[in-house]
């Protein structure tokens, strides 16, 4: 097999990276991205202050009153990265298929595509290249992302993340820049694919309506636990060993409601990294190892989305690259 | 003249194809939020049930059924989610087109080498969008209605009826401020990725981000419409950040709305918190497109993507 050679991919992958750097949209973009989420962290480290106030002194009530064993605390910082996580699946798909889709655009204008083909470079090679330099892009708003919701919790809340918290950081944010490449690749084989490139950026738009927001809101307010504020269970002082014998009087029902959310990518996404995090409770405490074999369908899930999407964007490119060729 | 100019944009809008694709998807969520609020009111009322019997069962007290007075309307529930969600980038598609089709056909600068004033133009224009939305919103209406009617199989009464109408006619008024948010970015704007993306930000902007920095709503608990408690809600930071509620339109269009459809509990002073601001925020969009119609004739015909 013939090796491919690395100093193209990488080249080309630079210069996707400088172009979007250049680009005072995307910056405007990745900035607005970086300070929604600090906001969404801000907020939600004042609540967590008060929590940890409120905490604190039901400890030394507690200590007071000769209380000799306390329960663990039920505080955990990266519980307060459920805003930011959310805003990667709303504002974060968006920009990625924005990206993809001004990728697309530029090439039109600036007839790379035709210079690249002059050249000894395959549609792979091209591929790959993208598909990098993308993901670096990436890495670099996930990574900024991440620095301002550390500082942020440490210094509004009082409380830094440790090493542990860190490495699952790190776990999350690998499946948010799987997840972000994801409609990347869909932003870029929708413009690639129409012969008006806004038109190609609408159908991203339409599918991140579908994939984002309709199919996941569908199955939460279908949810019937949130028919009432509060929980319809807790409405009804129902325990959550009888809520479950009784939702299994619904199973066709709940299949269906699940079926609805787990159509979305996102929900899957979104189920991975609340359980890395600790946002779901359940899994607090939890070795990432028991973590990613409980949620190795959802993993599953993501892998096999990215790989559909990278199919089809490959696809889309050597199209678009036999058209030029004039076959 | 702004009728010629209204007309000349509705034919032309009938021919967008993203415009027809959302409108779609906005009509097909209409009839399936019908059809979900069935189901999960079918589904609650069964749990309920169940949990009712199992308590007697074992001599335990039942509590009152939490949905024995809800409204016939709270069926179509999903409709205050779907109209802030799809319904809005409708209007930031119409109003943005309606701009954008001028300024990439060369037609802006033409017009404006005649004596027309910019406020009549924009005039025209927002008389096409605000024709559009309406039609889309009536389609909807009449697709609720017959939602209550067939699939749910119930008598709404005249009160439900009004309540309705006044439901979507709120919603109108909240779209219309998203037509102008799309027209004064493709006005302003060089670019129409940067213009329709602007008005996405805004978007963003009011559905998520306000209600969070004012209410601690969580982003995806906003599209939920059945509102959940917000622990901390009386903390210091909430206290001051709610001076600022008045400006979290899609909060206050929320309350409306479910207080409309029989979700929550809503009176007057809540009517008056959604109808003031977005009136006035309206008012003052529609001063500033004007203005901002004035660049317009300096626009080149040619590319604007």
């Amino acid at each position: 097999m013939k090796a491919v050679p690395m100093n193209n991919i990488f080249t080309l992958a630079r210069h996707e990276v400088i172009t979007v750097l250049r680009s005072k949209i995307l910056l405007a973009l990745i900035a607005i991205f970086t300070l929604t989420t600090a906001i969404s962290v801000l907020v939600a480290s004042y609540v967590f202050k008060a929590q940890v106030a409120d905490y604190n002194a039901y400890v030394q009530a507690a200590q007071a009153a000769g209380v000799a064993r306390l329960p663990p605390s039920p505080l955990h910082p990266l519980q307060l990265l459920r805003g930011s996580i959310e805003y990667i699946e709303i504002v974060g798909t968006l920009i990625a298929i924005a990206i993809g889709y001004a990728g697309v655009v530029r090439e039109r204008s600036s007839k790379t595509m035709r210079i690249l083909m002059s050249r000894p470079i395959s549609t792979w090679q091209i591929f790959s290249a993208k598909i990098l330099g993308t993901v670096a892009m990436l890495t670099i708003l996930i990574v900024s992302m991440n620095i301002v919701a550390y500082v942020s919790i440490g210094a509004v809340s009082g409380l830094w993340l440790q090493t542990v918290d860190l490495m699952r950081l790190g776990v999350a944010s690998l499946a948010a820049i799987a997840f972000l490449t994801i409609f990347y690749c869909l932003g870029a084989a929708a413009a690639q694919l129409s012969k008006v490139p806004l038109r190609g950026f609408m159908v991203g738009i339409g599918f991140w309506l579908i994939i984002v927001m309709i199919a996941p809101q569908i199955g939460d307010t279908m949810d019937p636990d949130n028919q009432v504020p509060g929980g319809l269970f807790n409405a009804l002082q129902v325990q959550k060993a009888q809520e479950k014998s009784i939702l299994a009087h619904f199973a066709g029902y709940e299949a269906v409601r699940n079926g609805i959310e787990e159509i979305s990518v996102e929900k899957h996404y979104e189920r991975f990294v609340f359980a890395v995090t600790g946002i779901k409770d359940i899994y607090n405490g939890k070795t990432m190892g028991f973590i990613v074999k409980d949620r190795a369908g959802d993993l599953a899930w993501l892998v096999g989305g990215l790989g559909v999407a990278s199919g089809v964007f490959l696809w889309s490119l050597r199209r678009k690259i036999i058209i030029e060729r004039g076959g | 003249m702004h009728v010629i100019i209204a007309r000349h944009y509705m034919q032309l809008a009938l021919r967008n194809r993203s415009f027809v694709a959302f409108a779609t998807i906005l009509i097909g969520m209409t009839i399936a939020s019908g059809v979900i609020g069935l189901l999960s009111h079918q589904t609650i009322i069964s749990v309920y049930n169940i949990t009712a019997s199992e308590l007697q069962a074992s001599g335990k007290a039942i509590p009152p059924n939490p949905f024995a007075s809800a409204s016939s309307l709270s069926l179509i529930k999903n409709m205050m989610i779907y109209i802030p969600l799809v319904g809005a980038l409708i209007a930031i598609i119409i109003g943005n087109d309606a701009v954008a089709a001028d300024r990439s056909a060369g037609v802006a600068k033409i017009l404006f080498s005649r004596p027309i004033n910019r406020a009549v133009y924009v005039r025209g224009k927002l008389l096409a969008a605000s024709g559009i939305l309406g039609g889309v919103l009536g389609v909807c209406l009449l697709v609720s209605c017959i939602s209550l009617a067939i699939i749910i199989g119930h008598t709404s009464s005249v009160a439900e009826y009004v309540a309705l109408i006044i439901f979507y006619f709120a919603s109108f008024m909240y779209l219309l401020f998203f037509v102008l948010v799309g027209m004064i970015s493709a006005m302003l704007l060089s670019s129409r990725l940067v213009a329709t993306l602007s008005a996405i930000g805004v978007w963003v902007m009011v559905t998520f981000i306000l209600p969070q920095i004012v209410s601690g709503v969580s982003p995806v608990a906003s599209l939920n419409p059945v509102s959940q408690a917000i622990a901390y809600q009386n903390s210091q930071f909430f206290q001051f950040t709610s001076w600022f509620s008045f400006m979290s339109f899609a909060e206050s269009y929320k309350h409306i709305a479910g207080g409309l459809l029989g979700v929550s509990s809503s009176n007057l002073l809540d009517a008056l918190r959604f109808a003031v601001p977005i009136t006035a925020a309206i008012t003052a969009l529609y001063v500033l497109t004007v203005k901002a119609a004035g660049a317009m004739s300096t626009y080149e015909g040619g590319s604007y993507e």
